[in-house]
């Protein structure tokens, strides 16, 4: 890099977790980034060996107190594999129920974080706190579907912990209703030109040419990707040699598919199933924004398919040898789970691909040209998940 | 404290569901607190707060993050250990590290095994109006809650091992239930009306300690009152 060329780090704040944002400045354009998470590791996959099972759901869904609900069903899934079971039909739905709402409840999450980028300071106050009070109102029915708002217990192997009662599906239907026309309202604020700050002229300039991956548009389908394709690298063997000083305290790997880099998540989900097109900074955004009113959508759908006389957990489940995987649409985007139970049903393999890894190198690249001024904005935009990237073993 | 204190929330590496608990309750909070927290941004730790509340755990083999939690101690009046992790450990006491990027990421502990801790708080998360009702009897300068979590923060571990070793099986069980609706796993059920942990389900997250009515007595008068108990 040239004489003119300077050096900005960025304590990122604002986002799911600890990172850094490391940009190279060439006057006033950025040259190229680095994002370097710095969460120490918990290692998830190691505490989880030797356990039962039971733990090991509990345990996975606290790798991240955002995205909870999905680390929990995509273990289920694999647990389920493993051991050949499978949920009726009552346990398939509310499980789809709970992953969306904690979509939903993930998205207005980072929306809470990224309006201050969005919406100019006159009217951050009011709209940010119309956000979080829907937050509440979804973290409420959460609570009351799934038994509590963060890491619900009722995720469990063979299906669902509890079924609703009749009369907690109709007020549930109801409040989701409610939130929908809240949402909306929400979101002509946030698309309203006139309260837009600049920033939002720059997302919608920058053109990114993306590769999208996604399994499913609301649960997650293992056949629909291949998941011999995907490799795991550490953070420097993807970004080359002679990198600067601080990327040797990164905490998080960098996950390819076919060798190559994919964007996960919102807008990859809709690019495959819903053709939309938007290559945009700020198409990714407008995507998330799209996904709630869509998944507010479908659980209207599914709380009316609920029939609460019926068993939501499969009667018999014998904890045996066995693998399994599971592919779930987290909010972030394709997660995978896989298992190696021993003979006396106990972990003795498991390894998590998160959505966050799969992200990183767009979170780098599409910063590229932009203006300094913007920096911190390009990686909030990709909603990174600090927690979850960091508690991931090397695969190959 | 009369005014309105001004409180930091910082997060040492957890699952970050605990500072977003409290950013749940922000609409009520900011009309008794100024709140300074990485997801609202703006938070500087060179500047001195009233109160940090500490979310996460610590991570003994991370020295940057030691660090950081001995000088936001050394510059508030008041921490706080907000959630399971940061007061008694949680599920991060499982942790054993050997896991890439960071395999030397190996212990991980309550705050209090690195700096003293006036409150703690478990709970996986807290529900976000036990951190409103601390802060109101941190500002009326009396009140249960004072007592309860500063005991907390003394006893630095506790988890549904501890309601049984205590309360269960020394026969001081009064067969309420609390503990079991508190639990965030699901891992106690009542059988024959005296509370039974599911082992492999409990998280050590210490919740039903500070719900049960006589666990909550015992650490008062052990941790606070300093008087012989059991």
């Amino acid at each position: 890099m040239g004489i003119s060329t300077s050096k900005l780090v960025f304590e990122l704040e604002r986002i799911g977790g600890e990172a850094e944002y490391l940009v190279f400045i060439d006057g006033k354009r950025i040259l190229d980034a680095y994002f370097i998470s710095r969460a120490p590791v918990r290692g998830f996959e190691r505490i989880v060996r030797g356990k039962n099972p039971l733990f090991v759901v509990e345990a996975v869904m606290r790798i991240c107190g955002i995205c909870h609900s999905a680390h929990g069903i995509a273990a289920v899934e694999a647990l389920e594999d493993a051991l050949g079971v499978s949920p009726p039909a009552n346990g398939r739905l509310l499980r789809e129920i709970l992953g969306l709402l904690n979509r939903v409840q993930s998205h207005l999450i980072h929306l809470i974080l990224i309006t201050p980028d969005i919406i100019r300071k006159e009217f951050l106050e009011d709209i940010l706190i119309e956000e979080i009070k829907l937050l509440n109102s979804v973290n409420d029915v959460i609570a009351r579907i799934g038994g509590s708002p963060t890491h619900p217990p009722y995720i469990v192997i063979g299906g669902f912990g509890k079924t609703p009662s009749q009369k907690i599906l109709s007020d549930q239907l109801r409040n989701t209703s409610n939130m929908l026309n809240t949402y909306r309202k929400i979101m002509g604020v946030l698309v309203d030109e006139d309260k837009q700050t600049e920033k939002v002229e720059i997302l919608k300039s920058k053109i990114t040419n993306i590769k999208p991956l996604a399994s499913h548009l609301f649960y997650g389908d293992k056949y629909n990707i291949n998941l011999q394709k995907i490799g795991v690298v550490h953070y420097n063997e993807y970004r080359g040699n002679d990198l600067p000083d601080q990327v040797s305290k990164a905490t998080s790997l960098i996950a390819l598919y076919d060798n190559k880099a994919v964007e996960v998540g919102p807008r990859a989900r809709l690019t495959i199933y819903r053709e939309y097109r938007d290559n945009s900074l700020w198409g990714l955004q407008y995507a998330r924004m799209l996904e709630i009113e869509l998944s507010l959508l479908r659980i209207m759908e599914l709380l009316e398919q609920i029939d609460p006389s019926e068993p939501s957990r499969s009667g018999s489940i014998v904890f045996k040898r066995g693998r399994g995987i599971g592919v779930y649409e987290a909010p972030r985007g394709t997660l995978i789970h896989t298992v190696e139970l021993d003979s006396d049903g106990r972990v003795s393999n498991y390894r998590i691909i998160v959505p966050t890894m799969f992200n990183i190198p767009y979170m780098e690249s599409s910063a590229r040209n932009l203006p300094a001024s913007i920096a911190d904005t390009i990686p909030r935009v990709y909603d990174p998940c600090i927690p979850c990237a960091t508690h991931v073993v090397k695969v190959r | 404290m009369e005014h309105k204190p001004s409180i930091l929330v910082y997060d040492l590496g957890g699952c970050e569901g605990c500072p977003l608990s409290i950013l749940r309750v922000y609409p009520e909070l900011k009309e008794i607190a100024d709140l300074y927290t990485h997801h609202l941004g703006e938070i500087d730790l060179d500047k001195e707060y009233d109160v940090a509340v500490i979310t996460g755990p610590i991570c003994i083999n991370e020295p940057e993050d030691i660090d950081i939690l001995k000088k936001i101690r050394s510059r508030v009046r008041t921490l706080i250990a907000y959630g399971s992790c940061a007061s008694v450990g949680g599920i991060t006491l499982f942790c054993r590290g050997g896991q890439e990027p960071r395999p030397e990421h190996r212990t991980f502990q309550p705050i209090s095994a690195i700096v003293n801790v006036d409150y703690a708080i478990p709970g996986c998360p807290p529900a976000p109006n036990l951190f409103i009702a601390l802060v109101n009897s941190l500002r009326g300068g009396r009140g249960y809650f004072l007592q309860l979590f500063a005991s907390v923060a003394r006893a630095k571990r506790l988890s549904g091992f501890d309601l049984l070793d205590n309360i269960v099986l020394t026969g001081l069980c009064i067969s309420c239930g609390a503990c079991i609706i508190s639990c965030p796993t699901n891992a106690l059920q009542m059988i024959d009306r005296k509370p039974d942990l599911i082992v492999e389900k409990c998280i050590r997250c210490g919740t039903c300690c500070v719900r049960c009515p006589r666990f909550t007595q015992v650490l008062i008068q052990k941790y606070v009152l300093k008087k012989e108990v059991i």
